[in-house]
Formats: structure tokens, C-alpha cells, sequence
């Protein structure tokens, strides 16, 4: 592991919304992936832990804090940058629906991200794409049908594909097992973890449910409105939370086990997690230990 | 709702300026002299600078706009070159016929494509196809066309209406109504396909959402569901064409009260423009865009009475 | 793309757009070379011939000045195709040009753009028209370049709401991450997707520009007198209207006619260019708002017509364990899917096949399965809905009722009143355009007969049941108005209206984060509790079975592989699948290493194999599960599976 982290993002602050109207959606939040490492970002809807993808992949505009790829500035990188830069960060989106263009061939979308890299001929382009869907497991005909022809596992699988063709080293993923179904769901999850061994990429894996997060990530960020509340290993942070937030959201997750998912029901039940805004911790998770794996 | 009105309004003042303007400009793109051209190539040299004078054509454009427009907001929209009367009270007299004819003939769309288009959706089967195929039909047979047959059958043959002419309402409300009779046949059957077509497509889609079977299955009754329920959010975009077509209307009275003889704005338009009498054209121009407005707010305030959360956007 | 040559033959394949097609071939032959069309001079006066109806000399008849009808139409064609191309060339270059500016780069320009479309459509065509022929008199092609940007507002309008629809797609944001350029996304990805949408615009610009250039004609702005325009002839037909109508025929017809082709064009064109995709889109949009959407038609009273049962009612062969005092009992209930008229697949598929289900009293059974299984249809089903028209067999007793074979009448008893519905999505499930209260206040009156005042006093006491801590306010509020927590709150309250013994609910918790799905799933539990009042509970997610459920029943692929009270599910599960998912848990498996999973996807309806539905995917399977059927056996008093190996203990390495 390099001392320098692969991704690092200081006291990010981004404000959605017109200028007088705004909200502040992320709050000085601060983390690191590295080479290898896969990040689990998570927290419910409004935690900000999209826009926080969003950030880092110059999809929404920083308000205040920096993003460094890789040592590199890229807070306000422009056009041209970010172009250079889709070479090295590849995004996967929750919706395995939306995210293919129905009217577009698989090969056609799969080809994008080698469209404008040189060097990169057609005959070499078609090999990589024949490549990317062998390793996620799709044979390589996929490339001449349309998105309607696969279903959701399928799909996640290509947009994976997309996502890995131009070998990138930091992958950010949004919730990219949530809307599968569960037998599904564990597939991709594998795949996932497959992928990272075999090619060595940063990993920023953002989803709600905790239980995949602890089983997929080395180390967790949990978010609540904006702010981090809970960093560290993932499986510490899982087993012994500390923060109210989080093992509120621990127990609000019905666990298959009816015994303890009553127990955690009924003491929901009793007594609802803090809605306040958390408080701040001070946490900085560059400053956690890495995990050693 | 009141934001929505102010600025509906606030549209109306520079409409109607960016309107005028294009009036002026068409004007003065006229190849020649426009007073030779209003009175025709076999005129005298002294009558048509005459009338050069008379239309200010003399003055460079910018004043001649401006003097125009000052006037035109106190109401003055100057005269008519072929009969010299004054333009506003020949609109205000040309007014009601026309206002009649789209006034019935939106209230004929409205009522009748919207009653076919529910049917339809709730009914289904061979009125549900009826429905699609009379709104293409109803797109390729000309207004016009359609007012000459009904007049040749109803009016020639049978008697039932008279073939042309106007009887004010005041005169007779009865007579108002048989005189517009044809006229507003012609006028709506292929706007009354277009929204029973919409009302159908529009029903069948809400129809479809889950707040009808969650409805449905908590045993509501299928009258409040259709009528009460599924009607009012289905009626949004048909509220929505029953404002552009109604101002399309207003484009085929031209016609119609042309075929009809109904002395209306539109068949005056179409005189003036065979007379080349243009102060009368743009006082009608103005009038129709007005209208056009007024329509369009009406429309505007209705969607958001039906929808709240058209109003709130 | 699609090759150009696929397109054409599977859009000829039509005989409607084939007879449209040859008509505009012979239009535009007129407009090229009339004469191949008829030997006669379109202004060659015949006068003893004059007002003749079709004879052999002059097919179509004469007008009043004995010249030729045919020969008139077919020389008009030219004029009106020109004017025609003039128009439609000029609203699609302005329209589609413009749109795309607006929709794709927003803000100002997309302010200054829909401001332009706005001000042309609030100009009234025909008068400017007027204006125009009026200064330049008998130039038809200013005329049409005028009307054809005036209509461009409507393409304007489509193509931006277009763009900015496409513009918010995750594989427009995909695109830019891959490192594409402006240009590019709009080539690849937003021109594709306006193709269909501007060929239908501009066929209807066409048409109405047709008519609109014969209008013109007809007022008496078109070519002048001995020329021939279609609009002209319908002119000169007016004029001896009284004693020779035939004239205003073959004009009306002409113009009638090729305004229907541009239109059946234009659609047979737009689902040509966009049939090898199309069809999946609308799967798309099904699997996307998570459930089948149910077939638009009102509820009507829904009878197996006339044919017998499929099966005698009771006893249920080797069924699902029998409870003495059970609230509903389903058995074998299936569902068939008509075949419709509809292209392609699903038709006449079965897409529930024997299900067998109880509910006691107060109990909250759990529909377990993944998508595609057939839960949601079950549940809809049982309430006399099932999606798509479809039809049911089996039986569903319920308070002393066969639903299945419900009437109207007896419905009405049924639904709201002893059978309550939840959906999944809180935010669709309530009319959008009613405050909360009146909604409710409708149930209540609708399944108590109470008056309004009582009502209202109902609707606040339902509220605050459901836990809205203010219902007051709450009941003043528009749906759009809540937050997801709060609307399923309120379509909670909705089903409780009637004060019902069974809640059917459909995924209630999906769309919810999870403290507010954990909220939720209390309000339930103590809903249960107090009111005594079952709950069908469909889910996917075995944890809300463990927190809520006192038995589960499994499905997969259209039947019920197992069903038995949810300790035994969690503690002794026997159907591999069973034990597939709950492996495949993250929850339940150990930190390190690979989740267990179940190979391959959930098979479609009418791709179900003939014997066990799940050998396909089960580590267990051997010859004899896929030969014939496997029943649902029952293993215990409360047990029940569908295996022929349940005492197999190993599971999926």
C-alpha cells in the first residue's frame, strides 16, 4: 500500500440548490481509498453519500474542500480534465435501468469510455469490450443486443463491464445491489470482490443496507446528514458501533433471524433514533488504521 | 394561482409589442410602395401619394411605429384604407359573431370529446377503436371542406339550418343558435376527436396508476373512482389542448364565417387582406393574439385548479 | 443502428401504411410528371362538358368551365408538395435545432427558447398568414416558410422536453464519465432518441400544412385563377355548390386523403425506427416501477365465465396446512394472462399456478419471493384484481365467500370493509389531486355511512392512529406534500378506513429507508396487535419476515415451494431455494470470503420448466426432479414443501 491514498477528499462542503435557496448536502466530510481498498460509504437517503460521488466525479459542483485523485487536484477540474481523467475513474449507478441507453447496442455503450483514448483502434476496442463482458461473465455476442434483452442482474453486470473496459483505477459504485433481487444480489456482490482481486482498483461503494457494506468493504464512513458520525473498520464499526446514529441504524435494519428482529422492533418501537442533526465527532477516517487484508 | 396569473400577464405586454413590431417589419419588407400596392397598379400617381402620406410612409419607420403605438394604447388602431372607417369600432362591431362561434364551438369540443373520450376508456371495445380512428380522420378532413358538404345536405337539401348569415343573440337566441349551427359543426368535429383521443388516452393512463387500484381494492365505488377520482387527473392535459384548440379555432372562423357569410373578425381579416388594407390587419392581429392570451390563461388557471400541484410549480 | 432496408419492409408489412405509401408515390408522380397522370390540359375548357360527373372522357367529372377534374388534381399536386416540403423543412430545421439548443444546454438559452415557442404559438397563424399574402400577394413559398415556423413552437417544445428528459438519464451521465464530448453525447445519445418523436411531429406538420396551403388557396390567396390548386378547385366547387355538389368530392378527397397518409406514415415510421428496442422499453417501465401494470379497465364484475371449476373446491389435495379457524384459505388458485392482440409473448401465459395460502385471524403471514415469483399477482388476485384482465381458477374462501367467484355486490362487502390494501409506493398511491382528508373522509363515509361531521372526526382519529402526531395538519395536506414515511402513514390509514380483519400489503416498506421502513413495520405490528387484524404481508426482504411475521409462505416461479411458521423458516428451511436465499443473506453470512448464491435468474412466466421449477438452479437437482411436477407436500403440521429431497441437508457449496 503507497502512502499516497488513491482518492482523498478534505472537508468536502457542497450546497444543491439556487443560490439563496441552497442546502448544504454534504458538511466537511473527509475520506481516502486506496489501491486495493474498497470504501464503504454508507447512510439513508438525504446523507448525502450520492453527492458525495457525484463530487468526486465532477458530476456536481464543489461548494468548499478538495478532491485528490491520485495526489491531483481535481476539486474544479475542467472539461478537458475530467476527460483525461474518465481514464482512471469509472462510476456504476444504482439503476441498472437507466444507466444503458435503450436505443443503444450493448457494444455501443461499452465502447464509450475508449472512444476518445489514442492509441486505441477499433480492431483493439472490439477485444477489449469481448474482454470486459467475459469477466463479468456475459458472453461476448452480448455486444450485438439491446439493454431490454437482459434483466437487472444482467445489466448491473454490463454496466460493470462499462465500467472496467478502460481499466480504471478508482471505481465508484451507488448502490449497485439495491434494486437487484436478493439471489442476485449476492452474485454481483462476488463479482465485485472478484473484480477487485484480480485488478487491483480503489473501490467507493455507497449503499444504505449495512450488512452488504460490512461484508463487501475493508473500511466504513457512515453518514448522517451531510456529516461523517462513524468511521473505521468495517467489521468494527458493524459489531460495536459507537455513535447513537449508527447503531440506531443498526437496529432499525430487520436482521432474518426472528428472535433478535423482534427484539430489535420492539425496542425501536420504544424508543425512535436521534432525528437532531449528529454531532460533530471530529472524525477523520484518513487518520483510521488501514485494514489488513 | 396568483403568481400564475401575474405572469401569465406579465407575458401579455411583451407579446402584444413583439407582435406589432412584426406587423411593422412585414409591412416595410413590401416590395415597392405600400400605398401602390393597397390600391392597385392601374391607380393615379397623385392618389397613391396621397395615400403614401395619409399612412405616414413619409416618416422614417421607428416614428411611424412609435406615433402608431401611442395611438394604439389610447385605443386609436388607426383606419381603414379602403372604406376610411375607424379600426377599433369595425373589430368591436366584427366581435361577437366571432366570439359566439368559438365560444359554442369550445363548448362542443369540450363537452362532446370529453363525454366520448371517458366513454370510451371506461366502455373500451369498438367505441375505444372508433375513437382512434376518428381522430386521424378527423385531422384529414378540412374544416372547410366539411362545411361546404354539411351545407350542401343540411342546408341545401333538407332545410334543416340556414345556409348562411348571422342573427345576433339579442335578436333572437333561437335564431342566434340555428345561424351557428353548421358553422360550429364544421368548426369542431376534428377538434372533438382530437380531445376525445386524449381524454381516452389520458383516462386509460390514469386509469392504469396504482392510486386507482389501491382505490379499487379499499372498495371505493367505481363512479367516485372513474368520475370523481381518475377524471380530475386525466382532465389536465386535455384542460391543456382544449386551450391550444380552441385558439387554433380562431384560425379556421376565417373560414368558416367566410364560407358562412358571418360578418366576424375573421372573415373581415380575410377581406382586408384581399384589399391589402393593413392598419385593418393589424388592429385584427392584435385582437386574435388578445384573445389568444386570454384563452391561454384561462387554461393555464383551470389546470391549476385541477391540479395542485400545477399551481405550486 | 437499424439498417434502413429492415425498417422499410417491416413498416410496408402494414396494408394501411402500404396503400398510404403508394397514395403519396402517386401524389408526388403528379407533382413531377402530371402528364404520365392524364393526357388532358388542366386549363382546357370543354364547355359542352361542364359540371359532368365522372364519364369516360373526364374520370372524375368537369368543373363549371368544362376543364378537367383529374387533369386539375394532377397538376395541383406540385404546388401542393412544394408548399408542403416548404413548411416541413423549415418547422423541423428550426424546431429540432432550437429544442435540442434548449433542452441540452439549459439556462439562458433554454429561458430566451421557450420564450421564442412560446410567442409563435401565441401568434395566430392564419391572420399573420393573412398579413403575409396580403404583402406579398400569390407567393406561396413565403407563405409556407412563414406558417412552417410558426409551427415549429410545437416541435420546439417536444424536442427540448425531449432533451431534457434524455439530458437527466444516468447513461447521459455514464456517457460524459466515459469521457465523450458534447457532441458526441448528442449524436450517440440524444439525436437517437428524438428520431421517432420528430418524424411523427413532422408528419403532423405536414398535414396541417396541407390544409392549411388549401385554405389559403380556397380564401383565393393560392396561384392565380386558371392555374389549378386543390384548395382552388374545392373554391370553384362552392361556387356551384346548389347544382353540382360532385365537384366539392374529388378536391376533398385528394386532400383528405394525403393528410391520412403523412399521418399513418409518420406512425408506421416512428415504430419502425424504434421496433428493435421498443418493445423492452415497455417491460422497462414495468420492471422499473417495481409491480405489472394492471390493464386500464374499470373494475367490472369478473366471473370464469360460465365454465365449471377447474377443480372441486375442497378438500385441498396435499395442501398447505389447514388451520381450523382460518380467515382466508386459498387453494390452487392460478392466474392466466389473456392472449391479446397484443404482439409477442405473455399471451395466455400462466403466470400463478396452484397456489395454496391461509391466513388466521389476526395472524400476519408473510408472501415471500423475488421478483417475477407471482406474489404481487396473488395479492392482487385475492382481492379480485389481478393484472392484465387476467383470469383466476382455484378458490378463496373468505368470510363465508368464494372471492373468486364474487359479483359486484358482494365485493363491495368485501373490499374495504373486511379486506384492507397497501401498495408499495406511498407517493403513487393516493390521488394526486385531493387533500389527504377528503380522500379519507370518503372511505369512512363510503364503508361506515357516516355523515360528514362524524366522518372528519373518523378521518382525524385514523390519523393519529397511524401516528401522524398533528393530524389536523395532516389532513389538510396535498399527497405531494408528504414524505414517503408520512404518505404510507396515510394509505395505512386509507385501508383502515373500514375497519377490515385482513390488511393485504403489497411491499409496504420497499420504497422506505430503513428507520422509516422500521417505523413502519412497528405501526404495523401494533396495528395487529390492538385491531386484531391479519395482515398479508408481501416482501422480498427476509428480515421483515423475521421482525413481522408469524408464518411465511415461499414463492418461486408461480408457485408455493414452502410455507411453514417463520421460526421453522429461519431455524430448519427445506426447500433448497429457501435455503439458497437465506445463505445468500449478507446478514447471515460470515464476514470473509464469497457469499453462497444461487446460480442463474428467476425463469420468466412461459419459460417455466415442466418439472421442479427450480432444478434448473438447484445444486440438489437429479434426473427425477425434472420430469414431472413436483407437489406441495406436506412435511409436518404447520409444514409444507415442494421438493422431492427436502431431507437433503447439504446446501449449495
Amino acid at each position: 500500500m503507497s502512502g499516497r491514498p488513491l482518492l482523498a477528499v478534505h472537508d468536502l462542503v457542497v450546497d444543491l440548490g439556487r443560490r439563496r435557496s441552497a442546502t448544504r448536502v454534504v458538511d466537511g466530510v473527509s475520506l481516502t481509498v486506496a489501491a486495493g481498498e474498497t470504501v464503504g460509504l454508507v447512510g439513508e437517503s438525504g446523507s448525502g453519500k450520492s453527492t458525495i460521488a457525484r463530487a468526486v466525479l465532477g458530476l456536481t459542483p464543489v461548494t468548499d474542500g478538495r478532491v485528490l485523485i491520485d495526489g491531483v487536484d481535481v476539486t474544479h477540474a475542467g472539461r478537458r480534465q475530467r476527460r483525461a481523467l474518465s481514464d482512471d475513474v469509472q462510476l456504476v449507478f444504482q439503476d441498472p435501468f437507466s444507466s444503458l441507453n435503450p436505443a443503444r447496442r450493448i457494444g455501443d455503450s461499452l465502447v464509450e469510455p475508449l472512444l476518445n483514448r489514442r492509441g486505441v483502434d477499433p480492431a483493439r476496442r472490439r477485444v477489449l469490450v469481448a474482454e470486459a463482458l467475459h469477466r463479468v461473465g456475459l458472453p461476448a455476442e452480448s455486444a450485438h443486443r439491446y439493454p431490454g434483452q437482459f434483466s437487472g442482474g444482467q445489466r448491473q453486470r454490463i454496466a460493470l463491464a462499462r465500467a472496467l473496459v478502460g481499466s480504471p483505477r478508482l471505481l465508484v459504485t451507488d448502490e449497485p445491489v439495491s434494486a437487484l433481487d436478493l439471489s442476485v444480489r449476492a452474485q454481483i456482490i462476488n463479482l465485485l470482490a472478484d473484480l477487485q482481486a484480480e485488478l487491483g482498483f480503489g473501490h467507493l461503494f455507497i449503499a444504505h443496507d449495512l450488512a452488504v457494506v460490512r461484508h463487501l468493504s475493508h473500511r466504513m464512513v457512515v453518514l448522517h446528514r451531510g456529516r461523517v458520525v462513524e468511521a473505521g473498520d468495517a467489521e468494527t464499526v458493524y459489531r460495536r458501533p459507537t455513535h447513537p446514529y449508527t447503531r440506531a441504524l443498526l437496529a432499525a435494519v430487520p436482521v432474518p433471524d426472528p428472535v433478535r428482529a423482534r427484539a430489535a422492533l420492539a425496542a425501536f418501537a420504544r424508543q425512535p433514533p436521534p432525528a437532531g442533526p449528529a454531532p460533530d465527532l471530529g472524525v477523520d477516517p484518513a487518520a483510521d488504521r488501514h485494514p489488513t487484508s | 394561482m396568483v403568481r400564475l396569473v401575474l405572469r401569465r400577464l406579465a407575458w401579455t405586454g411583451p407579446l402584444l409589442f413583439v407582435v406589432s413590431v412584426l406587423c411593422f417589419l412585414l409591412i416595410s419588407l413590401v416590395p415597392g410602395d405600400p400605398a401602390r400596392t393597397v390600391l392597385g397598379p392601374l391607380a393615379p400617381p397623385e392618389q397613391v401619394e396621397a395615400l403614401h402620406r395619409q399612412m405616414g410612409l413619409d416618416r422614417p419607420l421607428t416614428v411611424q411605429y412609435l406615433s402608431w403605438l401611442v395611438a394604439a394604447v389610447h385605443g386609436d388602431l388607426g383606419r381603414s384604407v379602403s372604406t376610411g372607417t375607424s379600426v377599433g369600432p369595425l373589430i368591436a362591431s366584427r366581435l361577437a359573431p366571432t366570439l359566439s362561434l368559438i365560444l359554442l364551438a369550445t363548448l362542443t369540443v369540450g363537452v362532446v370529446g370529453t363525454a366520448l373520450g371517458v366513454l370510451s376508456a371506461v366502455r373500451g371495445g369498438p367505441l375505444g377503436r372508433l375513437v382512434d380512428v376518428a381522430s386521424v380522420v378527423g385531422l384529414a378532413v378540412p374544416g372547410f371542406w366539411l362545411a361546404l358538404v354539411l351545407i350542401t345536405w343540411l342546408a341545401v337539401r333538407w332545410r334543416l339550418f340556414p345556409a348562411t348569415g348571422y342573427v345576433p343573440f339579442g335578436e333572437s337566441p333561437v335564431g342566434w343558435l340555428r345561424s351557428l349551427a353548421l358553422p360550429v359543426a364544421a368548426t369542431s368535429l376534428a377538434a372533438v376527436t382530437a380531445v376525445a383521443k386524449q381524454t381516452r388516452d389520458s383516462m386509460l393512463d390514469v386509469l392504469s396508476r396504482d392510486f386507482v387500484r389501491v382505490m379499487q381494492a379499499n372498495g371505493l365505488s367505481v363512479r367516485s373512482i372513474v368520475y370523481r377520482h381518475a377524471l380530475r387527473t386525466a382532465a389536465v392535459p386535455v384542460v391543456a389542448l382544449l386551450g391550444v384548440i380552441s385558439a387554433s379555432l380562431l384560425g379556421a372562423t376565417v373560414l368558416i364565417e367566410n364560407i358562412f357569410g358571418l360578418p366576424g373578425l375573421g372573415s373581415g381579416a380575410a377581406l382586408a387582406a384581399a384589399q391589402h388594407d393593413i392598419p385593418v390587419l393589424q388592429g385584427a392581429v392584435v385582437c386574435y393574439t388578445l384573445i389568444v392570451v386570454v384563452i391561454g390563461l384561462l387554461a393555464d388557471l383551470a389546470q391549476a385548479w385541477l391540479d395542485p400541484r400545477v399551481g405550486a410549480r | 443502428m437499424n439498417r434502413p432496408a429492415a425498417v422499410a419492409v417491416r413498416v410496408l408489412r402494414r396494408p394501411l401504411v402500404l396503400l398510404a405509401v403508394l397514395w403519396l408515390l402517386l401524389v408526388l408522380a403528379c407533382a413531377l410528371h402530371p402528364e404520365l397522370v392524364t393526357g388532358r390540359d388542366p386549363v382546357d375548357q370543354d364547355l359542352p362538358a361542364a359540371l359532368g360527373g365522372p364519364s369516360a372522357a373526364h374520370p372524375l367529372g368537369t368543373d363549371r368551365l368544362g376543364q378537367d377534374l383529374l387533369s386539375r388534381l394532377a397538376y395541383g399536386a406540385a404546388g401542393t408538395l412544394w408548399g408542403v416540403l416548404v413548411a416541413v423543412l423549415t418547422a423541423t430545421v428550426v424546431g429540432v435545432g432550437l429544442g435540442l439548443l434548449a433542452g441540452y444546454l439549459g439556462g439562458v438559452v433554454d429561458a430566451l427558447v421557450g420564450r421564442l415557442a412560446d410567442l409563435l404559438f401565441s401568434l395566430p397563424a392564419i391572420v399573420i398568414l393573412l398579413v403575409v399574402v396580403a404583402v406579398f400577394p400569390g407567393d406561396v413559398t413565403i407563405a409556407m416558410l412563414t406558417f412552417g415556423l410558426l409551427l415549429s413552437s410545437g416541435l420546439i417544445r417536444v424536442v427540448r422536453a425531449a432533451t431534457r428528459s434524455t439530458r437527466e438519464e444516468l447513461f447521459i451521465a455514464a456517457a460524459r464519465l466515459a469521457g465523450l464530448s458534447t457532441p458526441q453525447i448528442l449524436r450517440r445519445h440524444v439525436l437517437p432518441r428524438l428520431r421517432g418523436l420528430v418524424i411523427v411531429q413532422a408528419s403532423l406538420v405536414a398535414a396541417i400544412a396541407l390544409v392549411m396551403q388549401a385554405s389559403l388557396a380556397f380564401l383565393g390567396f393560392g396561384p392565380p385563377p386558371p392555374e389549378p390548386s386543390w384548395g382552388g378547385m374545392i373554391d370553384e366547387a362552392r361556387m356551384v355548390i346548389v347544382r353540382h355538389p360532385w365537384a366539392l368530392v374529388p378536391p376533398g378527397l385528394a386532400v383528405a386523403l394525403t393528410v391520412l397518409s403523412f399521418v399513418l406514415l409518420g406512425d408506421a415510421a416512428r415504430d419502425g425506427a424504434t421496433a428493435a428496442w421498443a418493445t423492452t422499453k415497455l417491460a422497462r417501465r414495468r420492471r422499473r416501477s417495481g409491480r405489472r401494470r394492471t390493464h386500464p379497465t374499470v373494475p367490472a364484475p369478473r366471473h370464469p365465465t360460465g365454465s365449471a371449476p377447474a377443480h372441486p373446491v375442497e378438500p385441498a389435495p396435499a395442501g398447505g396446512p389447514g388451520h381450523a379457524d382460518t380467515l382466508l384459505s386459498v387453494r390452487r388458485l392460478s392466474v392466466q394472462l389473456p392472449g391479446g392482440p397484443a404482439r409477442g409473448a405473455r399471451t395466455g401465459t400462466t403466470v400463478v399456478s396452484d397456489v395454496d395460502l391461509d391466513v388466521g385471524p389476526g395472524e400476519i403471514v408473510g408472501l415471500v419471493g423475488e421478483s417475477g415469483c407471482g406474489k404481487t399477482v396473488t395479492a392482487l388476485s385475492i382481492l379480485g384484481l389481478p393484472p392484465g384482465d387476467g383470469q383466476l381458477t382455484g378458490s378463496c374462501h373468505f368470510a363465508g365467500l368464494d372471492l373468486v367467484r364474487a359479483d359486484d355486490r358482494q365485493w363491495r362487502t368485501v373490499r374495504g370493509r373486511r379486506i384492507g390494501y397497501v401498495a408499495q409506493d406511498p407517493m403513487v398511491s393516493l390521488d394526486p389531486t385531493l387533500r389527504v382528508g377528503v380522500q379519507l373522509a370518503e372511505a369512512v363515509r363510503r364503508h361506515t355511512g357516516l355523515g360528514r361531521r362524524p366522518a372528519r372526526a373518523r378521518v382525524l382519529t385514523l390519523l393519529r392512529d397511524v401516528g401522524l402526531p398533528e393530524p389536523d395538519t395532516a389532513a389538510r395536506r396535498y399527497p405531494h406534500q408528504l414524505s414517503g414515511g408520512m404518505a404510507q402513514r396515510v394509505a395505512i390509514a386509507f385501508a383502515l378506513a373500514g375497519d377490515p380483519e385482513l390488511l393485504i400489503a403489497d411491499e409496504p416498506t420497499t420504497a422506505l429507508d430503513v428507520t422509516r421502513q422500521a417505523e413502519i413495520l412497528a405501526l404495523l405490528a401494533r396495528t395487529s396487535r390492538e385491531r386484531r387484524l391479519a395482515v398479508l404481508l408481501v416482501t422480498h426482504d427476509l428480515g421483515v419476515v423475521a421482525a413481522l411475521c408469524d408464518r411465511a409462505v415461499v414463492m418461486y416461479a408461480g408457485q408455493v415451494v414452502e410455507s411453514c411458521p417463520v421460526t421453522e423458516l429461519f431455524a430448519r428451511p427445506r426447500h433448497p431455494y429457501t435455503r439458497g436465499l437465506l445463505a445468500a443473506d449478507p446478514h447471515r453470512a460470515s464476514r470473509a470470503g464469497r457469499l453462497p448464491t444461487i446460480t442463474g435468474t428467476v425463469p420468466a412466466p412461459g419459460q417455466w420448466p415442466t418439472g421442479c421449477r427450480f432444478a434448473p438452479r438447484c445444486p440438489l437437482a437429479t434426473e427425477s426432479c425434472r420430469h414431472a411436477p413436483v407437489p406441495l407436500d406436506r412435511l409436518g403440521p404447520a409444514h409444507a414443501v415442494r421438493c422431492v429431497r427436502p431431507d437433503e441437508d447439504r446446501v449449495a457449496a
